[in-house]
C-alpha cells in the first residue's frame, strides 16, 4: 500500500507527536508514504472561512503535486478541507476554471483522498493488525472522540456513521482498551477559536472533557490536531474553571498502536504532550502485568 | 354509408366565446356521412338533448358527434341520449372542442380550424365505431374485508347491517388492531378497549360476520363481482372447536420472556397466548417459532393441562379458497422504526420510547398495570420529554405530516398528569395540528389546565448520561436553546403503512403511492375507492388518520360494497381488448405487461393441412379488462384489437385530419 | 417594523445567495432543529434559523450584522441534521466572506484579526507559521501578551518552531493569493 502522505502543518509543529506515531504504525503496517513535493497549507481554519477561492486553490496545489494516486492525510481539518476541494473542483466547472487560473497549471483530478484512521481501519486486514500488536494497552479505559470534521458532511468526508461513529473505536478494542461508551463523539470542541475566542473553545471543550471524565475514561483518543490541542493545551484551564478534578491525556489513535506494537513512550512522542501522560502509561504497564500474572496457580 | 348527425355545443361562452360555432356547424354539415348537423347553447340540458332525440328521428340517424366538453364531463349523458333515440352507445362519440380547443386558444380563427378538424376527425371514427354491448357479469354476494382493526371492523359490521356476509381476516390472533392497545383516545379520553370490544363482540357475535383470525391473504384471482381469494389459515396448534379459552395453558407454558407484539415489546407473553386479555376469539394460538416443544421436541405443557384436549401440534397452515364480489383492504399502520435515527442513538436508550409504547404502559390492562415506568429502572418519571415529528415532516424520513401525533402527543402529557401528579411534561414540536371536532379545546386543556409545558422547537439530538436522558432542544419562539435532564423521552414517530402493504397490494391489483400507502381513485372526491373495480380502502392504510375518520371510512366503504353488490349483474365497460387467436404466437407479452392480469394463456386447436394443431395463444378475460390499452400497443405481432378503440376506428379519424392537411396541400 | 410591498429588500445580495444554495431560502420552515443542535449558538446573537429568518425576510444587513457567522465553527451539525436539507453551514459561510470583503466585524473583530493574520503567516510562509501567527494576531487584536505563558512549555517540547519550516512551494501559494487580490473572480476583492 502505497500513498502519497500530507502531513499539514501542525504535524510538523504542535501536532509532531501524530506524525512520528503515524510514520511508525504505517511502518509496521507496511504502508508506504511518499511526502508530496512542496505541499502547502490545506486552507483550514481561516482561508475556508473567509476567502473562499484560497481555500480551494492551496489544496487544489497539494492535490496535483501529489505524486501517487491517493494521498493520505492525518489531520481530520487537511483531510476534510481536500474533500471538499475534490469534490467541488469536480462538480462545479466554472470553480475549477477559477481555481486552474490561480495555480497556472491545470487541477489534477482522480487523486483519492482518504484519512489515515480510514485507511488503518478498513484498508488493513484485521490480522495483519493483530499479527503486528506485540502488547495491548491493558485494559485500559479510553473514550474515542471523533470532532466534526472526519464525520461530516455526509457526502463529502463521512467514511463512518454521523451520529455513532465507531472506526477508532473497534481498532482501541482491537488493541486490548476498555472503550467507553460515550455521548459526546461527534460534538464540536471549537475548533480554530483556540486564540481569537478561547471562551468558546473552554465551552465547547470543556462539555467533552467533563463527559470523558463523567465516563470514568483515563484518556481521549483523537484523530485530529486541532480537538488534540484544544483538549491538551487548555485543559488544565478548562478543568479549574469548571471545577473539576482529575486529568485525561488526549492522546492519538497512532500513539496507542504503537505502543502495541512495541514502539517506545519516546518514539511516539507520548513526551510531547503538555497533559502529563505518565499516569497512562503506568495504568497500560499494569494492566498487560496484571492480565499476564493469572498464568501462575 | 352512415347517417351521423353532428351536434355542436356554445357550452355558452365557454366555447362559443372562442369558437366561431356557425361556421363549425357549415363545415360539419359537408363532411361525408354526416346528413344533419345543428348547434345549441347547452347540449347536455334537456333542450338539447331533445334537439338530438328529435333529430336522430328525423334524421334516421345511426351515428351521433357531439363536438362539447371532455368526454369526462358528459360521455354517460349523449351516450344514455343515444341509447333513448335507439342508436347504439358506442355510435356516439364526443369531439372534445372546450377543454383541448377553446380553453388553450385565444384566436378565434385558430380555433374555429381547429374545431372543424376536431369534429372531422369523430365523424370518420364514428363511422366505423362498431355497435357493443355492456358486458354483463354475475356477482358473489360476499364482502371480504382485510384487516380487523376499528377501519375493517366497521366496515363489516355495517356490510352485514346490509344483509351481506363478510368475512373479516385478520393476520393477528385477535381482532381489534391499534386501538385495542391503546388506552385513553382523545379527545374524550374514552377508555379505547371499552368502546371497542362492543363492536369487536359485535362482530364475533354476528351471524353474517365470518371471522378469520390468524389468516392471511394468499392469493387473489378475479375481478370485480368475482374475486376468488386464497386464504391462508396458519397453524394455531389449538383446535378452536375444542377450547373454549379458559387460560390454564398459558398460564402452565414455561417460556413466559417472548417480547410481546401487542405491548410492542413493553411486556412479554408466552409460547402459547392470547395477545390481550379480551381478545377476541379469546382462544390461544401457540407461536411454533418460540414454543419449546416445537424448538427441541420437549415440554408440551399445554397439552397436559388441557382439559379439553384442545392442544394439537400436529396442525398445518391450510389453504381455503372463498368467492367474493368486493373486497375492503383495511389494514392498518405500524410505526416508524426509531432504532435507525441516530440523532436517538440508534434505540439504544432504554427510557426512549415510541408512543405506543407509552400506551401500553399507560394502559390498565397492560404489562405494567396502568403504571407510567422507566424502563431502565422501573421507578416512575418526574421528567418527561415528549417529541413532536420524529420522521415525519422530514425529507430524511417521511415528506408527510403523520395528522395524529400532535393529538396524542396532547393526550399523553394530559394522561402522564393523570397518573403521577408531580410529573412535567414537556413537549417540543413544529406547530399543533388540531383540526378535528373538540380538538383545539383539548389541547388548550392540555396547556391550560394540565400543565403540560410546550416548546416550539426541535430536537436536535438525544443522548443518555448520568442516569438521565439528555433532550437538546430549541424553543425558537424566544430564541432560547432548551436543554432537559429526561427520565422518559417519548417520540412521536412517523405514521407507515403496516408490513407487506407492498405485497398485498401487488396481490390485490392495486398500486401505492410514494410512501407505500394504498392509492385511492381521486383524492378528494373518491377517498375510498381505488382504481380497481371491487376493491375498497378503509382506515390508515390509505393515509394516516384518527379513529373518527377511520370509522367514517369503514362506513364508506361499507356503502360501496352494499351498493356494488346490490345489482344482479355487474356491467362493465366493453371497451375492452380482444386478441384475434389465429395470429397470435402466443409471445406473452401481453401477458407480462397487463396491470390487471386480464390475459390468460390459452390455447387454440385448428386444422392445417387436416391436420389437428394445437398452438398457445393469449385470450383475454373479459371480466379483468378495464381497457387501458397496454396490450393492445404492446402487442408485437398487432394481434390485439380493442374495442370502442379499434384501429379501424383509430385509422379513421386520424386520416380524417389528413385528409383534410392533403387537400389543402393539393390546393394551393 | 416590516413593510411588506411585494418586492424584497436588499434582493440583489439575496439573490446572489440564493444562487449559491442548491435550493431557496424558503426551503427552511423554521423547526430550530439547526439552533437546537449548534454548539455556538449560546454566544450568538441570533442562533442559525433566526438569522435565516431575516434573510428570509430580506434583512440582508440585519443578518450580517449578527455576530452568528463569525463565531460558527463550521461544525456542519447543523446541516447534517436539517429535515429539509437546508445548506446551513453554506449560509454561514456566505455571509462571512461577504462580511469579510466588507469589512463588517459584528462586535467579533478578535475573530476577523486572527484569519486576517493567519492569512498573511500562509501568504509569507506558504505553510502555518505558529509563533508568527501569534504574534501578527496579539499585534493586530492588542492583546501582546496572549497565550504567552505557554510558549516556553510548547518551544521546549519541540511542539513550537522558532523558525519558519521549509518546504511549501511559496511562488505557488504566492501566485494564489496574488491571483485572489487582483483578478476578483467570484466577486472576491
Amino acid at each position: 500500500m502505497k500513498f502519497s502522505y500530507y502531513p499539514g502543518c501542525t504535524l510538523h509543529s504542535t501536532a509532531v507527536e501524530y506524525d512520528l506515531s503515524a510514520r511508525a504504525v504505517c511502518k509496521t503496517l507496511g504502508i508506504e508514504l511518499v511526502d508530496i513535493p512542496g505541499w502547502a497549507c490545506c486552507g483550514a481554519t481561516s482561508a475556508h472561512s473567509v476567502k473562499e477561492l484560497v481555500a480551494y486553490a492551496l489544496p487544489a496545489h497539494t492535490i496535483t503535486s501529489a505524486t501517487e494516486d491517493a494521498v493520505v492525510a492525518p489531520c481530520a481539518a487537511c483531510y476534510n478541507r481536500l474533500r471538499y476541494t475534490d469534490v467541488n473542483l469536480r462538480e462545479d466547472a466554472h470553480l475549477r476554471a477559477e481555481v486552474e487560473e490561480a495555480l497556472g497549471r491545470p487541477y489534477r483530478a482522480g487523486v483519492a483522498v482518504r484519512h489515515l484512521l480510514d485507511i488503518i481501519a478498513n484498508d488493513v486486514p484485521q490480522e495483519d493488525i493483530k499479527a503486528n500488536l506485540a502488547g495491548t494497552l491493558g485494559g485500559v479505559k479510553v473514550v474515542c472522540y471523533y470532532g466534526c470534521l472526519l464525520t461530516r458532511p455526509k457526502d463529502v468526508a463521512a467514511f463512518d456513521d454521523m451520529e455513532e461513529p465507531r472506526t477508532m473505536d473497534r481498532l482501541m478494542e482491537l488493541c486490548g482498551a476498555e472503550v467507553l461508551d460515550w455521548p459526546r463523539r461527534v460534538v464540536c470542541c471549537g475548533a480554530a477559536f483556540s486564540l481569537s475566542r478561547t471562551d468558546v473553545v473552554y465551552h465547547m471543550t470543556g462539555k467533552i472533557l467533563a463527559s470523558a471524565l463523567k465516563a470514568g475514561a483515563d484518556a481521549v483518543v483523537v484523530a485530529c490536531p486541532m480537538c488534540q490541542s484544544n483538549l491538551d493545551l487548555r485543559q488544565p484551564a478548562i478543568l479549574k474553571k469548571l471545577g473539576l478534578e482529575g486529568r485525561v491525556p488526549a492522546v492519538y489513535f497512532t500513539q496507542l498502536m504503537g505502543l502495541c506494537m512495541g514502539y517506545s513512550v519516546g518514539e511516539l512522542g507520548f513526551g510531547k504532550i503538555m497533559v502529563d501522560t505518565s499516569p497512562l502509561i503506568k495504568k497500560i504497564t499494569a494492566g498487560r502485568a496484571q492480565a499476564a500474572a493469572p498464568a501462575e496457580g | 354509408m352512415a347517417r351521423v348527425g353532428v351536434f355542436i355545443c356554445w357550452c355558452g361562452a365557454n366555447i362559443a366565446s372562442t369558437v366561431d360555432t356557425e361556421k363549425v356547424t357549415e363545415a360539419a354539415a359537408k363532411f361525408p356521412h354526416v346528413v344533419y348537423a345543428t348547434n345549441y347553447k347547452y347540449m347536455c340540458s334537456d333542450p338539447g338533448q331533445k334537439i338530438i332525440l328529435d333529430a336522430a328521428r328525423e334524421h334516421k340517424l345511426d351515428g351521433i358527434v357531439v363536438a362539447a366538453c371532455s368526454p369526462r364531463m358528459h360521455e354517460p349523458t349523449f351516450r344514455a341520449v343515444a341509447a333513448e333515440a335507439g342508436i347504439n352507445p358506442y355510435r356516439m362519440q364526443m369531439a372534445n372542442i372546450r377543454e383541448q380547443c377553446s380553453w388553450v386558444h385565444a384566436d378565434v380563427d385558430e380555433a374555429t380550424a381547429k374545431a372543424v378538424d376536431a369534429v372531422r376527425m369523430m365523424v370518420a371514427r364514428v363511422a366505423q365505431s362498431v355497435a357493443l354491448e355492456p358486458i354483463k357479469v354475475p356477482v358473489t354476494k360476499r364482502a371480504l374485508v382485510i384487516g380487523g382493526g376499528i377501519a375493517g371492523i366497521q366496515a363489516a359490521l355495517d356490510v352485514a347491517d346490509g344483509g351481506v356476509e363478510t368475512i373479516l381476516l385478520e393476520r393477528t390472533p385477535s381482532i381489534g388492531g391499534k386501538m385495542a392497545g391503546l388506552d385513553e383516545t382523545f379527545p374524550t379520553l374514552d377508555c379505547s378497549q371499552c368502546i371497542l370490544t362492543p363492536k369487536m363482540v359485535d362482530a364475533a357475535r354476528s351471524e353474517l360476520i365470518k371471522l378469520y383470525t390468524y389468516c392471511e391473504v394468499e392469493k387473489v384471482d378475479g375481478a370485480v363481482g368475482n374475486f376468488k381469494v386464497t386464504i391462508r389459515k396458519k397453524a394455531k396448534y389449538v383446535n378452536h372447536e375444542l377450547c373454549n379459552g379458559c387460560g390454564d395453558c398459558w398460564l402452565k407454558c414455561p417460556y413466559k420472556k417472548i417480547p410481546s407484539e401487542f405491548d410492542f415489546g413493553v411486556g412479554n407473553r408466552s409460547a402459547i397466548y392470547v395477545p390481550f386479555p379480551q381478545a377476541v376469539p379469546n382462544k390461544p394460538v401457540i407461536d411454533r417459532e418460540n414454543c419449546v416443544f416445537f424448538k427441541t421436541g420437549k415440554c408440551r405443557a399445554c397439552e397436559k393441562f388441557c382439559l379439553r384436549g384442545a392442544i394439537d401440534f400436529e396442525q398445518e397452515d391450510e389453504f381455503e379458497e372463498v368467492e367474493v364480489g368486493a373486497i375492503i383492504v383495511a389494514t392498518g399502520y405500524d410505526l416508524l422504526d426509531h432504532t435507525q435515527m441516530g440523532e436517538f442513538r440508534y434505540g439504544a436508550i432504554p427510557d426512549v420510547i415510541t408512543g405506543l409504547q407509552f400506551e401500553r404502559m399507560s394502559s390498565a390492562s397492560g404489562p405494567t398495570e396502568g403504571k407510567i415506568v422507566r424502563p431502565s429502572n422501573g421507578e416512575e418519571p418526574k421528567v418527561v420529554v415528549f417529541v413532536h415529528c420524529v420522521g415525519s415532516r422530514d425529507e430524511n424520513y417521511k415528506e408527510y405530516c403523520s395528522k395524529i401525533c400532535c393529538m396524542y402527543n396532547a393526550k399523553h402529557a394530559i394522561i402522564l398528569k393523570h397518573r403521577i401528579h408531580d410529573a412535567q411534561a414537556y413537549l417540543f414540536y413544529i406547530d399543533v395540528r388540531a383540526g378535528g371536532k373538540g380538538y383545539e379545546e383539548f389541547w388548550k386543556r392540555a396547556c391550560v389546565e394540565e400543565g403540560a409545558e410546550y416548546l416550539r422547537g426541535r430536537v436536535s439530538r438525544v443522548y443518555d448520561e448520568g442516569g438521565k436522558v439528555i433532550v437538546e432542544g430549541q424553543d425558537t419562539l424566544s430564541g432560547e436553546q432548551v436543554e432537559v435532564a429526561a427520565d422518559l423521552v417519548v417520540l412521536a414517530t412517523a405514521v407507515v403503512p403496516a408490513k407487506g402493504a407492498e405485497e398485498l397490494a401487488r396481490a390485490l391489483g392495486i398500486s401505492t403511492d410514494k410512501d407505500g400507502f394504498f392509492n385511492e381513485a381521486h383524492p378528494k372526491l373518491r377517498p375510498v375507492d381505488t382504481a380497481t373495480g371491487g376493491i375498497f380502502l378503509a382506515g390508515c392504510c390509505q393515509a394516516p388518520k384518527d379513529i373518527p375518520e377511520s370509522v367514517a371510512q369503514g362506513s364508506a366503504a361499507a356503502a360501496k360494497v352494499l351498493g356494488l353488490l346490490s345489482k344482479e349483474v355487474i356491467t362493465r365497460d366493453p371497451t375492452v381488448a380482444v386478441v384475434d387467436p389465429l395470429i397470435c404466437t402466443g409471445c406473452w407479452n401481453c401477458v407480462n405487461v397487463c396491470p390487471f392480469g386480464a390475459p390468460e394463456k390459452s390455447e387454440i386447436t385448428i386444422t392445417i393441412d387436416g391436420k389437428k394443431v394445437t398452438r398457445p395463444v393469449s385470450e383475454i378475460n373479459e371480466a379483468k379488462c378495464e381497457g387501458c390499452g397496454l396490450c393492445v400497443a404492446t402487442c408485437p405481432g398487432n394481434c390485439i384489437d380493442q374495442h370502442g378503440f379499434s384501429d379501424d376506428q383509430v385509422y379513421a379519424e386520424i386520416g380524417g385530419y389528413l385528409d383534410r392537411v392533403r387537400a389543402a396541400k393539393n390546393s394551393g | 417594523m416590516i413593510r411588506l410591498t411585494g418586492t424584497r429588500e436588499s434582493s440583489v445580495d439575496i439573490t446572489r445567495m440564493e444562487a449559491h444554495l442548491g435550493h431557496p431560502l424558503s426551503q427552511c420552515y423554521q423547526c430550530g432543529k439547526c439552533s437546537a443542535g449548534c454548539p455556538a449558538a449560546y454566544t450568538m446573537d441570533e442562533p442559525p434559523n433566526r438569522v435565516i429568518r431575516l434573510l428570509q425576510l430580506g434583512l440582508y444587513d440585519r443578518a450580517l450584522a449578527q455576530n452568528s457567522y463569525w463565531v460558527c465553527s463550521s461544525c456542519e451539525t447543523c446541516t447534517a441534521r436539517c429535515p429539509r436539507n437546508v445548506e446551513i453551514k453554506e449560509i454561514m459561510e456566505l455571509l462571512r466572506h461577504d462580511a469579510f470583503r466588507r469589512g463588517v466585524t459584528s462586535g467579533e473583530r478578535a475573530v476577523v484579526v486572527f484569519h486576517k493574520a493567519f492569512l498573511k503567516t500562509v501568504e509569507w510562509f506558504g505553510r502555518l507559521y505558529e509563533p508568527g501567527l501569534i504574534m501578527l494576531n496579539n499585534l493586530l487584536s492588542g492583546h501582546f501578551f496572549k497565550d504567552f505563558a505557554a510558549a516556553p512549555g510548547m518551544v521546549f517540547k519541540g511542539k513550537i518552531k522558532l523558525f519558519p519550516g521549509r518546504g511549501a512551494d511559496n511562488a505557488a501559494v504566492r501566485r494564489i493569493f496574488k491571483y485572489s487580490r487582483e483578478e476578483a473572480p467570484r466577486g472576491e476583492v
